[in-house]
């Protein structure tokens, strides 16, 4: 009998896209299990680079997938993806972070161990530790949507579309941002080294004042 | 189409080569839009410091396990739910055995009340 050899098997919810289960996820928990493992990780990254802490960042994350699991039911894809709307429920939770302890947006830079390091001459690994600090620290002077825009861009590999459907702008809005975003950076950089530049002239002209008064 | 716009997507075309971990090609990709070679190289330079410094910070495996327990470990599916994805045979067996059992207490029942019945015609 064809019944009997018919196998109605459970689907396979992992190939299925988000919009089909963000459905299933209304009444089916396991749909969510799935839509969790596809974005905890990046959603973990974004948040660990607006708040520079691991302890934090696992706070906050936690908060943003029981806060989408709670709402799920009424959510709709109104033009707004659901990794859209994950990320714009993770900076909310963000932006409240830092309003309720005052904090600024200060990154522990000895916490940012880059996975490509290679363990260079002690002067080069000191160089490119130094300048590290610097790309962190201009980066940490740039406006809080600039900075928003590079941590999806580079931590959470997002393509210029998907940054624009969270940031609710175009994608040739988010382009342009790009570009004053860079010209910011670059200049700020730059700054900072002819700061650099004259601090250390002036250091060694001192130095050398010094020397000749001890003489 | 201004310089503007060609440099625009130039460093979105250079930034996507890097992500992608193909950042060989970087001068094929300048070559294919009007933009001075000079004014390119300061950028570029920033992309791919960005690119090395922007690195991931994964979360602990223990994390992300306990979070998906909390999440979805307390939810219990219900009887409908467990019996949808079970095969037309389980299906059908579980039918018939709830059938069955059903049957069963009904006959049990009738023949209590008819032996009950009897008992109490002997009695009188």
């Amino acid at each position: 009998m064809k019944l009997f050899n018919r196998r109605t098997r459970k689907p396979d919810l992992t190939t299925l896209p988000d919009v089909e289960l963000v459905i299933l996820a209304k009444d089916n928990s396991e749909a969510f299990g799935v839509l969790y493992e596809r974005y905890v990780e990046k959603i973990y990254k974004y948040i660990y680079y607006r708040t520079g802490n691991h302890h934090d960042a696992e706070d906050l994350a936690s908060g943003v997938f029981h806060r989408a699991m709670a709402h799920i039911e009424t959510y709709t894809d109104r033009g707004v993806p659901f990794q859209a709307w994950l990320y714009r429920i993770a900076h909310n939770l963000v932006a409240n972070w830092h309003r309720d302890r005052g904090r600024r947006k200060i990154i522990p830079l000895e916490e940012f161990v880059s996975a490509g390091l290679h363990f260079d001459a002690p002067d080069s690994a000191t160089e490119d530790q130094e300048e590290r600090d610097q790309l962190l620290g201009a980066i940490g002077r740039l406006p809080d949507e600039r900075q928003q825009l590079l941590y999806l861009k580079f931590v959470s590999c997002l393509s210029n579309a998907e940054v624009g459907e969270i940031l609710d702008r175009t994608e040739g809005a988010i382009k342009s941002l790009y570009h004053r975003t860079l010209i910011a950076l670059r200049d700020d950089i730059e700054m900072q080294q002819t700061r650099v530049g004259a601090r250390r002239s002036t250091d060694s002209s001192e130095t050398k004042l010094r020397k000749q008064g001890n003489d | 189409m201004t310089t503007d716009h060609h440099m625009q997507n130039l460093l979105a075309a250079v930034t996507e080569a890097l992500m992608a971990d193909d950042g060989d090609d970087l001068d094929t990709i300048v070559s294919q839009y009007a933009v001075p070679r000079t004014e390119v190289e300061g950028f570029i330079s920033i992309i791919q410091r960005l690119h090395h410094t922007l690195v991931g910070a994964a979360p602990s495996r223990r994390f992300v396990g306990r979070l998906k327990r909390d999440l979805i470990g307390n939810h219990r599916q219900g009887v409908v739910a467990r019996i949808r994805y079970l095969p037309p045979r389980v299906q059908i067996a579980a039918g018939a055995a709830l059938v069955a059992g059903f049957m069963l207490l009904t006959w049990r029942r009738m023949m209590d009340d008819t032996r009950r019945e009897k008992q109490e015609m002997v009695t009188l």
